[in-house]
Formats: C-alpha cells, structure tokens, sequence
C-alpha cells in the first residue's frame, strides 16, 4: 500500500459495529432473558414450562403444521412455474417474470384484504375452513419468494448436461427426476427457507383471515404485550435453534443466492 | 402442445396471482363498500386518498421510511462488504456469519429483540425514531450486503492494481475504479432495501411511535376497524399501488428494447427519477405535522372528526343549531385562542385497547391527556402516574368550567363514590363516555328472549354466526356471566339487599378455580363462534355475516345507525344475568403535564370544551356512544337531542322512558321523560340510555391483582393456543412415518 491512511478493509468497520451493536447484542439479551426468571435469577423454568405446557407445543406444532403445508403448496405450485419460465424462450420473458415478482413491492396487508374479499364471496363464511384459508393466505403471500430462487437457479441450469443424460438413454422423467431436481437443489432450498420460517411466525394473516388461534409470532406478541419478557424470549430463542437447525442443515447446498435476496434483481 | 400447455399454466398462475388485486382495483372505482355490490361508478375513493390527512401522512411516512433507511443501508452494507472482501479471514467470517443472522430470522423475532435491547434495557424513546430506523436498516442491510459481495468477487482485481501502478492514490483508485465495478450490486441493494422495507409490518409493529403508521401497520389497524371510508381508500391505495408498479415494469420493457448497451444506464435513470418522486412526495406529505404542546390520545373513532354534510345539521328544540365542520380537536385550537387568548397545538392520537395505550406508556410513549376505562384509571392511580385536576377545574361558578356544571348527577355519584387508595376517581379523572356491554344481533335470525343472555355464545343454532371480543377482560367477564347464570338469575340472590354489592362480588371473582372455569368453558365456546374482533363486527353485522356481536353499547347504537341506512334492522340485547358498566374518562398524565401550568390549564380547558354540550351533541351524534354529561341547570341541550333522536312520529305507539337518574338524579322527575316510539325499546334508545332497572344489574369490572392478572392472561393465551393433545393420533401416526420416510431416504443415500 502505497498509503497508510486509506485501507479499504477499514471501511467494513461501521458495518461490522452496527452488527455487533443491532444484531449481536439483541440475541444476547435475549439469551439472558430466556434464562432469567422475573427478578431477573438464572432459571431453566421457562425452558421446561415451553416443552412441558401442552399449549406451547401445541402452537408450535400448529406453526409448522401450517408451513409444511404452506410450503409444499408454494412448491407444488411453484416450481412449475420456475421450470417453465426458465426453460421457455418467450419474447417478454423478462416481463412475464417480473409480473410474478410484482406482489412483493405491495404490502402484504393490502394483498391479504383483497384475498379476505375475494375468500369471503367465495366461502360466504371464513370462519368454518379457518386452517384451509390460513394456508390459502400464506400461499399466496408467499408464492413470489419461492419462484424466485428457483428461477434464478433453473436459468444457469445447464441444458447439455440434460442432453447428455437423454443421449445415454435417460427416460424424460428420470432426467428431470435425477439430473433437474438435483440440480435445482440450491434454488428449492432457498426457496424453502423462504416460505417456511416466515409462515410459522406471520400471523397478520392469520388475523386477518379470522383464524383465532395463535402461531408462534402471535404467541411472542402475546407475552410481550404482558410484559412476561422471559417467556417471550425463550419463545423466539426456540425459533432461533429451529432456525439455526434449519441452516446448518440446507448450508450445505451451496445456497450462493440467499432467500429473498439475492434472487430478487440478478 | 407443451407451449400451449406451460402457456396456460404459467396464466393460470398469474390469474391467482392478480385475481384478489384487480377485484380490488375494480371495486376501488365504485361507490361500493364490500365486494359483491356495485352501485355506481365514483372516484370519491381517490379523492378521500388526497383529501385525508392521516392518510397522507401515513403513506408520505411510509415512503421517507423506506428511502431513508435503504440509504443508509446501502451506505453501510456496501462499506461492510468491501471491508470484508479486503480484510481478514476472521474478519470476514465474522461479519458474513452475523450478517446471516438477519436474513434467515423471522422478522418477528428480530423485531421482539430490537424493541427488547433498544426500549426495554436501555429505556429509549420511540418517538425518537431510532428504533425503528435501525430495524429497518438491520433487516435491509444484510441483503445490500449480499448484492454488493458477488460483484466484488467477480470484479478484475488487476484494473485496481493498474491504476495505482499508473500513479493514482488508493483512495482515487478506489474511488474511480472499484466502485464503478460494483456500482450494480449497490443498486440493486438499494432498490432491494426499499423493497423489503415497504414489505415489513412486524418490525414496525414492535417499533414504531405510537403516532406514526406505516402502510401496513395503518392497514392492520384500519382492517380491525369498521370506516368503511378507510376501508374502500386502502383499495384504492393497493390500486395506485399496483399501477405504479406496473408502470415501472412496461418502463424497464421499453428500455430493454433498445440498445443493449444503453440498457443499464437507462434503467438507472429510471430508478433514480422514480426514487426522486417518491422520495418527495414523502417529504412533502410529512411536512405537515405541526408543533406539540398537547398531546392527547383517544380511543380510535371517539371524536367528531367534522366534515358533516349540511343536510345532517342537528336543529333542536330549544333553538340549538349544531353541525360538525372540523374535527373536534382543530375547533378546540380556535376556541382556547379566542378564549383564553393562547395558542395551542393538539396532537391528537389514537389506541386501540387500554392494554395498547398502557404499552405505549410504559414503552416510552409521552402523552398529556389520555381517555382510559375504568380499571386503567385505578391502576394508573394505583401507580402514581396521574395529576390531580386543578380545585378549579371543579369550581362550578366559574363559566367555562362545562365538565364540572355539566357531569350527570348518576356519573358524579359513581366517581366520587369509587375509591382507590381512599382518593375518588373523580380527583384524577373526568368522565367522558359510559355504557353497558351486551348482545347486538339481527331479530331475523334471533329471538330477544336469545340474545337476552350470555348463553347466546354457546347457543349450537348460531354456530359460527356469532362473535365475541378480542380482549380478555370484556370476554372473561361474558364466560362467567354464563358460569354463574344459576346462582345470578335465582330469587335468592334477586332478593338479596345486597344485590348491586354482591353482583359486583361476584362478577370480580378472578379465584383460581372460577378461572379454570371459564378457560374450559371458553375453550368450548370457541369452536361456536365466528371470530374473536375488536370493530370489524358492527360492519359484518350489517353485511349479515354474522348474526350475533358482543358489543359495546355505543358500537351497537352505531351499528344500528349504520344498518338502519342499509335497510337492516338490528337489535340490542342486555344479558338478563348481568351486564358490564364501563366509563371512559380523561386523565391527564404525570410525565407530560410535569409541573407546567400553562399545559394543565390547556388539558382540562380540552376536557371542558369537550363537555360543552354542543359537544356533547356532536361527539354523540358521530360517534354512538353516551357521554357522562347530562348539561348544567337550565341549558337541556342533551336531553333535547334524545327527543331529537327518539321522540315518536305522531302515528306511531308511544312509551314513556324515564331517565330522570341520569339527567336530575331523580328517576321520577317528569322533566326528563323521553315520549318515545315504542320500536325504540331494545334499540338505539335503550342501548345509549339504560333504564335505571338494567343499570341495577350492572357490575363495574375492577382491576386484577398482579397474581390474577397473569393468571387471566395466561388463561386466555391458553385458550387461543392450539392443544397438542387435539391432534388425532393418524395425524401422529402419519407425522411419524414421513420423518422415518425421511431418515430412510437419507440413509440410501449415504449407502449410495
């Protein structure tokens, strides 16, 4: 370096402050909460009172019961749609595939309304099918997250490497099943990461579709709005792991465009 | 074939997509306030979008929130990823390892724990907005930082080393060489940023001032609520929404048709010009707020907000003319400068529950004058947190002293009569609205004798018809109306001389058991009715989506005001158990009002000009509910306006409804006796006005101890969460065999 007084690593430094300050700090606090009862004693009671109460655990296999669902919906109906997209040569197609971007730059409340609306002309009454229209709901919230990735992925998909499988006697099916799919990996969990975590904690939508019943982000809302800090925080700590799990696990498909990032402009 | 086919898919697809959106954008245009009808076309929607202040406000907000928070992401998450790019390895692991935190977290959580570091450890304001700046720069910048890292991978190290060999400094070499390179991940972070803020309601919701909304904090609030206005702008604000954004998709269309070259260059002028135009008209749109000295929040949709039509002007009488121009509030200002001789600038605010309005207080929130129930008042007293009015607020010599002429006898006994500590009520508060609580419902589908109890909720003939409140309180004490109805409904205890005493007793029982027994009742009760709301029930009264609402007395003269213009009758129901009264009073805050007079004068001169009782017209004929004020001696406006209201049509059969308790304090004087259409009874008459026999099963809800509040807290996060033990053993059965379908999968392929 030809001067001492400009060093372009230093110019992470604000960055790597705020993390520390915004990102690392709050997960400690946290930590210390869940951990700590009211007057503020270590105590594991928060811990065992989550897996130990059957109304905890049952909202969070509430939670992940909807996004399973959501997600093998959002994927069923999805990658079809990436695949397709990817594959076809259309003139617009930079068009076709923003227009199922679009849904994300209006606020998922406005869009939620307008689904209540049409759900409600449809149904007459939301209040019998409350689970059907959550997943109804979170589908559609969600949908844009999970084509996205998967698109960018299917795009840098190799076409050759298909050929080559279909020259060697690969029935079309056993190509897409063992050369595509495989392939896609990156894209799908993604994708996946995309659509599942936030589907177990949005529960506007369960709101505003009528379904009374808590997720796991109303049931942190809950004991936030009754200043119980502990048991709120051992709640998202629980998401936290689950998270943690989570990602751990997917990273090992090298997921180069991550989530709802990434992908969104490339 | 495939074509056709992947065509009609990739449509089909679309269709779902845009369906909801466009049924929107075509009812936006009507004059229509739900979907299904179509009366006629009208822009009145686009207008109220223009016209309405908050509305303004609120989408000007959102704007300035999403650019200023994506600037100053892109800012930091740019210099982060080049400081990691270059420094290093722990460095750069370091900063890639937190700056995933973020990204895969639930914004809920991130939110929760931004407020808990931010508001709760360090106590710091909302209102200053910095916790939500830097929420919504934490949720942001990770990604900025991802779009800028690639481009800094991909770009060709040696241009950088040539432009030091050819004898620039690092810094210019920097300057003109790197960041041209990676000028289009920084780009489309910002754009990302913007986007992933105007996205967000959960991070807002932990952190936002109470007086600020965001588009989808206001939607929330506004879906929970029954303005139908509001409603019907909102669809055309998601139709703007939607053009805007399909403008810029054709824009990028049309540019990517010309010279590939140009492309990128045109594409950013876009993104620049729409940046700026939005950028401004959020800065326009928030310049209008005003200077505070009095912060006053209210209960949403409490006020007369003005903006009457002529043809609704209020002729009493007793010569009164009365028309709402202005909100309340913007009147107030003129009155108090004309009056007093000083200027005054209202803030005015709104919550949605007296647990929301407690929050705020207790998350840093400052206000001067608030309007609670009840049992916030106790416990706001109970905590120290109010200033005592003034001795001359009560002086009732003195002319502008309205509240202290005005207040009904009835409401004056029961807030010097209640005590907390041995102080009245009547010391920190000043009543504002009162009412009863009690079944609203359409007599098509129930009878009276069906609505005339609690047991209405359990009733299998209204499964799913029927509603009950989103509020512990007002919920828990309609369960154990139904809990207790043998004992509440036997002679024994009618006859008993203690009967208001032991009703009271008894419907503040929060013993461990008598809880139990309400969260297993409820838990029944939960599977019969509709949903659990906080507003929207009067409008789905009137659509006929549901048939029964438990419903304040005020939302249900409302309601049926409302239905009355649609053709619907509605009806109102006082449980024969029991039923809730409840008072809404103001008081003034210790943290705002301090020791300054000057605020304090301005405070309680707000509660008087608000107990004038053209005012009290006013806020009545807008807003349903009773106000506490019955008129000093000798100026019978209120009670003018009830004849206005209800006096009988000359044809029609008349009943003699005596309300001499609120008005003189004695239920005989002929003074106070409203000849009423005998279809009034059970309807809007009878919910605004009790008769003074309901009143005599009313019992006032007190505040819990600690111990039973958190026991009823938990009671009702445990009826809204779902039981563990509800689920079917197949679905175990099923759940278990597809993660050993898993793990079998993944051990064949380890095998493999």
């Amino acid at each position: 370096m030809k001067e001492k007084g400009f060093r372009r690593d230093c110019l992470g430094i604000p960055y790597a402050l705020f993390l520390v300050c915004f990102v690392a700090a709050p997960l400690l606090v946290i930590l210390y909460y869940a951990f700590t009862n009211g007057q503020g004693q270590f105590t594991l009671q928060n811990l065992i009172g989550f897996f130990t109460s059957p109304n905890t655990v049952g909202t969070l296999v509430y939670s992940l019961a909807i996004a399973v669902a959501t997600t093998l919906v959002c994927l069923l109906i999805g990658y079809p749609v990436a695949y397709l997209l990817a594959r076809s040569k259309m003139k617009h197609k930079t068009v076709i595939v923003l227009l199922f971007v679009m849904p994300m730059w209006i606020n998922f409340t406005l869009r939620i309304t307008a689904l209540k609306e049409v759900l409600t002309l449809l149904e007459g009454n939301l209040a019998f099918h409350p689970f059907l229209n959550t997943i109804i709901g979170m589908t559609y919230d969600f949908l844009p997250f999970m084509i996205l990735p998967m698109y960018t992925t299917l795009l840098k998909l190799d076409g050759t490497l298909l050929e080559a499988a279909a020259d060697l006697g690969a029935t079309p099916f056993s190509v897409f099943w063992k050369v595509t799919i495989p392939l896609s990996m990156p894209g799908i969990v993604s994708g996946v990461v995309m659509v599942f975590l936030p589907s177990m904690t949005n529960y506007v939508v369960l709101d505003m579709l009528c379904n009374s019943t808590y997720i796991m982000g109303s049931l942190i809302g809950s004991y936030f709005s009754a200043y119980d800090w502990n048991n709120g925080s051992m709640i998202a700590l629980v998401l936290l792991v689950i998270i943690l799990v989570f990602t751990l696990y997917t990273n090992r498909y090298d997921t180069q465009e991550t989530g709802r990032g990434g992908a969104l402009l490339s | 074939m495939k074509k056709i086919g992947s065509t009609i898919y990739l449509s089909a697809v679309l269709f779902l997509l845009y369906f909801p959106i466009l049924i929107l954008a075509f009812y936006s245009f009507t004059t229509s306030a739900n979907i299904g009808t179509v009366h006629g076309f009208s822009l009145d929607n686009y207008w109220t979008l223009i016209e309405n202040e908050e509305l303004r406000a609120m989408i000007g907000g959102t704007l300035l929130l999403a650019f200023g928070s994506a600037f100053l992401a892109t800012v930091l998450g740019s210099l982060g990823a080049i400081g990691a790019f270059y420094g290093k390895s722990w460095y750069k692991a370091g900063i890639a390892a937190l700056n995933e935190v973020p990204v895969v977290n639930a914004d809920v959580v991130t939110g929760f724990s931004v407020c808990i570091l931010l508001i709760v450890v360090f106590g710091m304001d909302k209102e200053s907005f910095f916790p939500l700046i830097v929420g919504h720069v934490i949720l942001s910048a990770p990604f900025v930082y991802l779009s800028v890292l690639p481009k800094l991978k991909q770009m060709d190290e040696s241009l950088y080393e040539a432009a030091l060999d050819l004898g620039a400094d690092a810094k210019t070499a920097f300057v003109k060489v790197v960041i041209p390179q990676i000028f289009p991940g920084i780009l489309s972070g910002f754009t990302l940023a913007i986007t992933l803020s105007l996205d967000d309601y959960f991070i807002a919701s932990y952190t936002k001032p109470a007086t600020f909304n965001t588009i989808s904090t206001y939607v929330v609030n506004a879906t929970k609520g029954s303005q139908t206005e509001i409603k019907t702008a909102l669809w055309a604000l998601s139709t703007v929404i939607f053009m805007v954004v399909i403008l810029v998709v054709l824009l990028m269309n049309v540019t990517s048709k010309s010279k590939p070259k140009q492309t990128g260059k045109v594409n950013y002028i876009i993104v620049f010009v729409v940046t700026c135009t939005l950028a401004t008209i959020g800065l326009s749109a928030e310049t209008f707020a005003k200077p505070v000295t009095l912060r006053v929040c209210n209960w949403e949709e409490y006020i007369d907000l003005g903006d009457w039509d002529e043809e609704e002007r209020i002729e009493l009488d007793n010569g009164v003319s009365i028309l709402g121009k202005e909100a309340m509030f913007d009147d107030f200002e003129k009155w108090y400068l004309d009056t007093y001789g000083q200027e005054v600038h209202v803030e005015y605010s709104c919550f949605g529950t007296n647990e929301d309005l407690y929050n705020q207080l207790t998350m840093g929130d400052t206000y001067d004058l608030v309007c609670p129930s009840d049992y916030m008042i106790m416990k706001l007293m109970e905590e120290d947190q109010l200033t005592p009015f003034s001795d001359e607020f009560y002086d009732r010599e003195f002319a502008l002293n309205y509240y202290a002429k005005g207040v009904s006898p009835y409401i004056r006994k029961v807030f010097d009569d209640n005590k907390i500590n041995d102080e009245p009520w009547s010391k920190y508060a000043a009543g504002y609205m009162w009412g009863i609580t009690g079944v609203l419902y359409n007599p098509l589908y129930m009878t009276e004798e069906e609505a005339s109890t609690w047991t209405v909720f359990e009733n299998p003939k209204f499964r799913r018809r029927i509603t009950l409140k989103d509020n512990v309180r007002d919920t828990y004490f309609a369960v154990l109306g139904i809990e207790k109805k043998d004992l509440l409904t036997s002679q024994e205890f009618l006859d008993d001389p203690n009967y208001e005493k032991r009703v009271a007793e008894e419907m503040n029982d929060v013993a461990p058991d008598t809880i139990y027994a309400v969260q297993e009742r409820l838990q029944d009760i939960m599977g019969n009715i509709y949903a659990l709301e906080t507003d929207s029930g009067k409008a789905d009264m009137v659509t006929g989506k549901i048939v029964g609402n438990y419903q304040w007395s005020g939302d249900a003269v409302y309601a049926m005001d409302q239905a009355d213009e649609d053709g619907v009758t509605l009806k109102f129901a006082v449980p024969r158990e029991c039923t809730n009264l409840w008072f809404d009073g103001w008081v003034m805050l210790k943290k705002g009002i301090g020791d300054d007079a000057q605020k304090q004068q301005a405070a309680e001169a707000f509660v008087n000009y608000v107990s004038m009782p053209e005012n009290v017209v006013r806020n009545m004929y807008y807003i349903g509910y009773t106000s506490c004020i019955a008129g000093e001696e000798g100026d019978d406006t209120v009670f003018q306006y009830l004849n206005w209201c209800y006096s009988a049509e000359d044809d029609e059969e008349t009943v003699a409804y005596p309300l001499g308790y609120f008005f003189s304090g004695d239920n005989t004087d002929e003074n106070y006796v409203v000849t009423a259409s005998a279809e009034q009874i059970g309807r809007q008459l009878t919910s605004q006005y009790p008769s003074q026999e309901t009143i005599k099963r009313t019992a006032v809800m007190g505040y819990y101890p600690d111990d039973a509040n958190k026991d009823i807290n938990q009671m009702w996060i445990n009826v809204r969460c779902f039981d563990v033990r509800d689920i079917p053993v197949w679905v175990w059965i099923s759940g278990i065999l597809f993660v050993l379908f898993i793990i079998f999968l993944q051990l064949r392929k380890r095998n493999i």
